[in-house]
């Protein structure tokens, strides 16, 4: 290990431990009852946790200046730090490199905003007030809990404070999710009243989209993508960074009603130098971008960030989804509080996450098409819960799954029981 | 031969409840008693194989006689977890102190070196007076 090894590493608690152990033992303690419960004990690990938090804190400062590999925000996986993942999610290193060194924002959470069009029948009319009334999302398939949604203030909606809706009409009313992120995106005509009002009923009549804070690794890349928006040459970087940030690189809002954060997250972006035809496929975590946000990345791309340059025929579409249906088989080593379906749960989720990553057009691209690995996808699965092993993916059966120019790849997998009523059978070994 | 021989129980600080001013000294069977307190007025513990290592007893107040009974065993079970101690028997008594529920507890161990016993109201174990360093 070098000195710059340790800078970025910092010391583990058997670490320190040591080199404490080693400063009590030179200043002649006495105590040598080293039961975890014993009360010298207990004091010397105290002091150990907190040396140890210290050093932590400074290696923590390294790896955030020392390149954007290392630097993170809280909240996201580290590789040197494992409980930064299980901190709230706030900008930190990451964000602040982003935006000073590449000047470009990375995407917080949003809450989930749209419009519900609200109808009193009557008897009569109704007074309402912004964050008075409540919906929840009851139809098609809600998380559990299912959200809950709040009617936002809007001056050019409530006058005075309030608004009328006479008995017989209807009204259009903004509203937000009550927690953030993408698990507030709701389908259309999902929700209902909650508060109860005699007479009256409301649903959306569009979808309520959220998004999560933009990935890690998504950020990272559009950081490197970020000096090719400079460029008079048109790079192909430059399409794929204007597609979710502005020329000045914050966020791109989409075209929606009200504007949102636009949830793409991937381009690929194909040129032409014979035609001067540049296409650019985009695409969201979940697979093909809405057209809200297509619009915006376009009109951003052409006449914000005036990208495009004369004789060069650009146009934006979405990503065509090309589903991958993974089926497979892994094994476990049984512990307390394990079960099939958790296991199963885990590597469906796993897929899913890393899913999102894969670039459109697939890997390894070769005129514009490429493939989606199935040893790529066994890992993924590996990594959904610790100690898996023996993971074989039966579907899809080949070594990969093409992925054609302009499509994105959609990870279908049903986690079901564990034991084969899904697509996954785990087998428990005692 | 002894089976948990005495001279291995170690040296500590004195703490059953706060330490004195001086940092007084515990050793042999003392010990093994102070950490049998510590053991039952705490989950976790800070360092490796902390995580669940005690059982917090406090939290027992206000149950009925007849589930302080059922954790009688468990609680045993804790405090034998150190190796020094050869068989301990615990009692909890549902009491009350100045009108409120309380959990009188009576420890009995035996090790290498002798035995030793403790009786404590659980209410003298609350983190106030810990803090206060009264009990």
């Amino acid at each position: 290990m070098s000195l710059f090894d340790d800078a970025i590493a910092g010391n583990t608690l058997s670490q320190v431990r040591t080199f404490v152990l080693g400063y009590l033992q030179a200043a002649g303690l006495k105590v040598t009852n080293w039961r975890v419960i014993g009360v010298g004990k207990q004091m010397f690990e105290a002091f150990v946790a907190a040396s140890q938090a210290y050093t932590a804190s400074q290696s923590a400062i390294t790896r955030g200046f020392a390149s954007l590999d290392t630097s993170t925000d809280p909240g996201d996986v580290d590789e040197f730090d494992a409980n930064n993942q299980d901190l709230p999610a706030a900008p930190g290193f990451l964000s602040a490199m982003g935006k000073n060194t590449f000047g470009t924002e990375r995407e917080e959470a949003s809450f989930a905003t749209g419009i519900c069009a609200f109808l009193n029948v009557g008897p009569s009319a109704r007074v309402l007030a912004p964050g008075t009334i409540i919906w929840t999302w009851t139809t098609g398939t809600p998380p559990n809990p299912p959200p809950t949604y709040i009617n936002t203030n809007d001056p050019d909606i409530y006058l005075d404070g309030t608004v009328t809706v006479p008995a017989g009409t209807s009204i259009d009313l903004p509203v937000r999710c009550q927690v953030k992120g993408a698990i507030g995106s709701a389908p259309a005509n999902s929700l209902s009243l909650t508060t109860t009002l005699v007479g009256c009923s409301s649903t959306n009549p569009a979808a309520i989209v959220g998004n999560d804070r933009e990935d890690a690794g998504t950020f990272r890349a559009k950081c490197r993508q970020a000096p090719a928006r400079l460029s008079l040459g048109g790079p192909s970087d430059a399409y794929a960074y204007l597609a979710t940030k502005t020329l000045d690189g914050a966020v791109l809002l989409n075209d929606a009603v009200p504007p949102v954060p636009t949830s793409i997250t991937r381009a690929q972006v194909t040129q032409d130098s014979a035609t001067g035809i540049v296409n650019a496929y985009y695409a969201s975590g979940s697979g093909a971008a809405i057209a809200e946000d297509i619009t915006a990345a376009v009109r951003n791309t052409k006449f914000n960030a005036l990208a495009v340059g004369d004789a060069i025929t650009f146009t934006g579409f979405a990503a065509t989804e090309t589903t991958i249906h993974v089926v497979g088989t892994a094994r476990i080593k049984a512990r307390i509080g394990l079960t099939a379906q958790k296991v199963a749960e885990g590597i469906v989720a796993a897929l899913v996450a890393n899913g999102k990553t894969i670039p459109v057009g697939g890997v390894d691209q070769v005129a514009n098409a490429g493939v989606v690995y199935t040893g790529d996808l066994e890992a993924f699965a590996r990594s959904g819960y610790t100690g898996l092993y023996d993971v074989v993916i039966t579907t899809p059966a080949g070594l990969s799954t093409a992925i054609a120019e302009g499509h994105v790849a959609v990870i279908q997998s049903v986690a079901g029981d564990g034991l084969g009523s899904g697509d996954w059978t785990v087998t428990v070994v005692p | 031969m002894a089976k948990n021989p005495a001279q291995d129980y170690g040296l500590d600080v004195a703490c059953v409840v706060d330490a004195d001013e001086l940092f007084s000294e515990a050793e042999g069977v003392d010990v093994v008693a102070q950490d049998a307190l510590h053991a039952i007025t705490q989950e976790d513990f800070l360092g490796p194989g902390g995580d669940g290592r005690g059982i917090d007893v406090r939290k027992f107040i206000g149950a009925k006689q007849t589930f302080l009974t059922s954790q009688q065993p468990i609680v045993a079970e804790v405090i034998e977890r150190d190796e020094r101690i050869s068989q301990v028997d615990v009692v909890l008594t549902a009491t009350t102190t100045n009108g409120l529920a309380d959990v009188e507890i009576q420890i009995t161990g035996f090790t290498d070196a002798g035995p030793f016993s403790l009786t404590r109201k659980v209410s003298d174990l609350t983190g106030e007076q810990l803090e206060a360093g009264e009990g």
